[in-house]
């Protein structure tokens, strides 16, 4: 019986470091992310115009002309002496359609205006627009404005350019 | 070793009993996976995989994704006896929007199945865990976020 009871003692001490070790789990588990976008959409919606400007003033330069986003003119240092504006000036007007609430950059590079001549044009553009809580059925509109830079030497008549807008989410 | 004898002496059995002593495991967060951000393509479209390898290469070759942003694999730290072989289980990861949590995906993990320990105690050592989804045109946009579940053993 000695012997047994030996032999059953061995038996439960095997069977005891046999037992798996228990699974260990760190205090904190790392997470797991991925931000997923709609396709993003643009769409002319309007194009700038500065209006009608007579070179007023009888010798001038660097006299700049330019619209805000939000749609200001401001006719030079001296409006209706050196500048005189009139018309219908207006900024020019993008629509994004994207995701809910994303956060889209938007890049607009300066471009050349040619006609008689060349006026480079400097856009005054939005860094980045906010989708808002339609982002993803009517979208947000953003406007454009920017500037160009007269003197009294410049050839007059009709001066076009076209915009190189892009946006991507960030 | 086994001895006996005759009737009437005593019986002697004897059995050799191996302990394997190890350390205790010890397991820590070191960093979080991130897929980045994902712009999905227009039209309608299935099955589009988005995956980071354990050694932290994004795979985003399809024509309906747009993958930008950085990434990372998840990283953990074990630290237990030197030269022991560790078990890794990393179960898959359902991956919550955080705009709408009735909307999932699941991350697949890609995890080492085991490692050997090559120190006992500290520094111990380090081992990624990857994954994948995949990803439909009708996948909702937002932000999706799930949490591991990674156990180690001997």
């Amino acid at each position: 019986m000695k012997g047994l009871a030996r032999v059953r003692g061995a038996t439960a001490m095997l069977a005891f470091v046999a037992t798996p070790a228990l699974a260990v789990s760190p205090a904190t588990q790392a997470t797991a992310t991925a931000r997923i976008f709609k396709p993003l959409t643009i769409s002319r919606v309007q194009d700038l115009d500065f209006g009608t400007i007579v070179l007023t003033g009888a010798s001038f330069s660097n006299e700049v002309l330019s619209i805000s986003q939000a749609g200001t003119l401001t006719c030079g240092s001296n409006p209706g002496v050196l500048l005189t504006c009139t018309g219908s000036p207006q900024p020019a007007k993008y629509k994004l359609i994207g995701t809910n609430n994303a956060t889209v950059t938007v890049s607009s590079p300066g471009f050349n205006m040619t006609g008689p001549s060349t006026l480079a044009f400097t856009p005054d553009a939005p860094a980045t627009v906010n989708l808002g809580a339609t982002g993803s059925t009517t979208g947000v509109t953003f406007a454009i404005g920017g500037s160009i830079t007269l003197a009294s030497t410049t050839p007059d008549g009709v001066y076009t350019g076209t915009f190189l807008v892009t946006a991507d989410y960030q | 070793m086994l001895s006996l004898a005759g009737p009437g002496a005593a019986a002697t059995i004897t059995t050799q009993v191996t302990a394997n002593n190890v350390k205790p495991l010890i397991i820590a967060k070191i960093q979080d996976l991130d897929l980045g951000s994902v712009v999905l393509g227009p039209g309608a479209w299935s099955n589009a995989t988005v995956s980071i390898s354990q050694a932290g290469v994004l795979n985003c070759a399809n024509a309906n994704l747009t993958c930008t942003g950085a990434t990372a694999v998840a990283q953990y730290n074990v630290q237990g006896s030197k030269q022991q072989a560790v078990r890794i289980s990393a179960p898959s990861v359902t991956l919550v929007n955080q705009n709408d949590s009735t909307k999932t995906l699941t991350l697949t993990t890609d995890a080492p199945t085991s490692i050997v320990l090559a120190n006992s105690g500290f520094p111990g050592s380090n081992f990624s865990v990857g994954g994948s989804v995949t990803l439909n045109s009708t996948t909702a946009a937002g932000t999706y976020v799930g949490t591991f579940n990674v156990t180690v053993d001997y």
